[in-house]
């Protein structure tokens, strides 16, 4: 099982592929370094560039753009009080506090070999759980597929948190984008309207690209920002390999970390916000000094960074093996894999071994490389990235996604179809509608509408059929689970509240 | 706030709240014609979002008159003639990427673009374009081999 993981490390090791994750790494951080841009959107403005790449090449660049990113939001955190992203939130609670005392260079230190260590970790545990359970989800049929893809969305729709009710209809938005196009089973074509170039259905990219790349950039256009950078300059630093030494003393909070971070990346839904605020809570009740957090204490930084980066691969986990992204970010990575003809499910662990545990070695070098080169010279650097000027930034990424989508089949359409999604997904986010399950509706839409129908076909089109198996029942039931525990804790949470009122 | 518009006009939930049932409405017109199972998921999906819209426009509603249910209101623009000037800004992007091509639209639209929205640095914004849209041309004509709109002088 562990032989193929072997196998597929001399072509990580190729220049190529190598040089793809050190790009990743330092175009991640400088990307995460920007406020307001994620590497969700970096991710979905590189992916119609990768078309003509070499598959391991095109993950390689995303593997580290998706950890350098992580990191990169701590910049403006630390600095400027500004997260980066929005798993970065928890870092400017300390990290902001140590700048003002002249401690930033130290903060972004702490904070960069934490990513790093978070990261390692969690690429250690994609290596040893994905293959196993790809080859438990083998033994899956075509009804227990179609639950799994349920369960996928509802396990997005219902652990995101926020309005369930928005949740719902993104989700059902998702599915009906997949069902554009030509039915594969009866051949009639669905809401093509006319249009040939719809015959094949929508293509994944432009609707990534419409609703995570372009919402951010008519924001850098529409907010007027002036953000104080002067203190970017300033950021008094010493080597980092002489800064680690005194680092060590975190081992503790390393480790809690990066298991909640784990915890919580696995689990569809959840994100590294929700792993960096939880592990920073954590380490906060477990400190000696619980008073001085808040104040400037590198270990809060230690804390919110190696979670939000343990976070990265293990979204991978569901992603790879079931075809559920946990997050955002793995949700556009999946479709960076379909682009190039990776199906992610079971079979891809049995049809490109190389492919799937190359990636997962690239996981584990862009969190090695954080250190190379997000280190104190670097840092300083990188800090400078603040100073871009928002309207530029703003209109070169409306050019960049302009460019990727045209290249895709070499047609306007696609991209009068992607501002079209651009504006849905404008108002999408300025409504709190969520986006993530817009995603995955669209990616498991099709794969679920397949296997249902050919559960019917196989139970002779008698419905109860689909819940005939055990592992069906299992997941029915874990679908019921994650639906009706948010419900209950909504009709239960204002009586309890009344209760201690009284 | 940032996240809370004023009190005044309709609920943003009440207006997306009844696009979507228009737009679903009309969509779920066409289903008739399709085949049984070919029309299984689609009816699913759309007669969902119709409930769903219908139980978010009843939400902001009740909300008027409950405090136990919220349907919080969110801004929708942070500045109305900024986002007009940005969609008609990627309009005439667009458009002018087909008709004249791909690398003039873009080597005039950048800088004009970022100074009409406030960077105001000619020299720094005439380099930045330069670096640019000399950059897409190596990737996409020299290392990619990929064919962009033509250039009017070239066509």
């Amino acid at each position: 099982m562990y032989g193929s993981l072997l196998d597929a490390l001399p072509a990580v090791l190729s220049l190529g592929n190598f040089a793809a994750v050190v790009i990743g790494v330092i175009a991640g951080i400088c990307i995460g370094a920007l406020p307001g841009l994620s590497a969700t959107m970096a991710i979905s403005v590189l992916i119609p560039f990768t078309f003509g790449m070499d598959p391991l090449v095109a993950l390689g660049m995303m593997a580290g753009i998706y950890n350098g990113a992580m990191y990169g939001g701590s910049i403006p955190a630390v600095l400027l009080r500004i997260p980066g992203t929005p798993a970065a939130v928890a870092t400017s609670f300390d990290g902001y506090p140590m700048a003002q005392q002249g401690k930033g260079g130290y903060a972004l230190q702490v904070s960069v070999v934490s990513s790093a260590i978070g990261g390692i970790a969690s690429a250690i545990v994609l290596m040893l759980l994905a293959p196993p359970l790809a080859k438990v989800t083998l033994l899956f049929g075509p009804s227990e597929v179609f639950w799994v893809a349920v369960f996928g969305l509802s396990a997005i729709v219902f652990l995101l948190g926020g309005d369930i009710l928005k949740g719902l209809m993104s989700a059902c938005f998702g599915v009906f984008v997949s069902l554009v196009g030509l039915d594969s089973i009866s051949g009639y074509d669905r809401y093509t309207f006319g249009h040939l170039e719809l015959l094949d259905g929508i293509n994944i990219v432009v609707l990534l690209v419409g609703l995570y790349a372009m919402p951010p950039a008519i924001a850098l256009l529409e907010e007027i920002v002036d953000l104080d950078t002067s203190m970017s300059g300033k950021l008094n630093t010493v080597s980092l390999w002489k800064a680690i030494p005194s680092m060590l003393k975190y081992w503790k909070t390393w480790l809690r970390s990066s298991i909640i971070g784990i915890f919580v990346g696995i689990l569809p839904g959840a994100g590294g916000s929700m792993a960096a605020f939880l592990s920073y809570n954590e380490a906060r009740r477990a400190s000696s000094n619980p008073d001085d957090w808040g104040k400037g204490e590198p270990e809060g930084v230690a804390a919110s960074e190696t979670s939000n980066n343990a976070d990265t691969a293990s979204a991978l986990i569901p992603a790879l093996t079931l075809g559920i992204p946990g997050t955002a970010v793995a949700a556009v990575m999946l479709g960076g894999l379909l682009i190039h003809g990776l199906q992610p499910g079971p079979m891809l662990f049995r049809d490109n071994p190389d492919i799937v545990f190359g990636f997962m070695w690239q996981f584990l070098f862009a969190a090695i490389l954080l250190i190379v080169l997000g280190g104190a010279l670097a840092t300083n650097s990188f800090a400078q990235v603040l100073r871009l000027p928002r309207p530029l930034l703003g209109a070169f990424i409306i050019a960049l996604v302009l460019v990727g989508v045209y290249s895709i089949n070499g047609r306007m359409f696609d991209v009068y179809l992607m501002l079209g999604f651009g504006l849905v997904g404008y108002f999408m986010d300025k409504l709190k509608f969520p986006l993530p399950p817009v995603v995955l509706g669209l990616i498991l839409g099709g794969f679920a509408e397949q296997n249902l129908r050919l559960a019917l076909r196989i139970g002779g089109g008698d419905w109860t059929a689909l819940a005939s198996s055990t592992t069906s029942k299992v997941i029915i039931a874990l679908i019921l689970l994650v639906v009706l525990t948010p419900l209950f804790k909504r009709i239960f949470r204002p009586k309890r509240s009344l209760t201690s009122a009284s | 706030m940032k996240q809370t518009a004023s009190e005044h006009g309709p609920h943003p939930d009440l207006i997306a709240g009844i696009a979507i049932i228009v737009v679903a409405g009309f969509l779920l017109l066409r289903t008739p014609d399709m085949p049984t199972m070919s029309s299984i998921l689609p009816i699913t999906m759309l007669s969902a979002l119709i409930g769903f819209a219908a139980l978010m426009i009843l939400r902001v509603f009740v909300a008027n008159r409950s405090e136990r249910v919220k349907a919080p209101r969110h801004r929708t623009f942070d500045s109305w003639p900024r986002f007009l000037g940005i969609i008609t800004s990627i309009g005439i992007y667009v458009v002018s990427v087909s008709l004249i091509g791909f690398y003039t639209t873009t080597a005039v639209m950048v800088p004009v673009v970022a100074w009409c929205f406030g960077y105001r640095n000619i020299k720094r914004l005439l380099l930045a374009d330069l670096i640019f849209t000399g950059g897409l041309a190596v990737i996409f004509v020299l290392m990619m081999g990929q064919d962009l709109p033509t250039e009017f002088f070239i066509r």
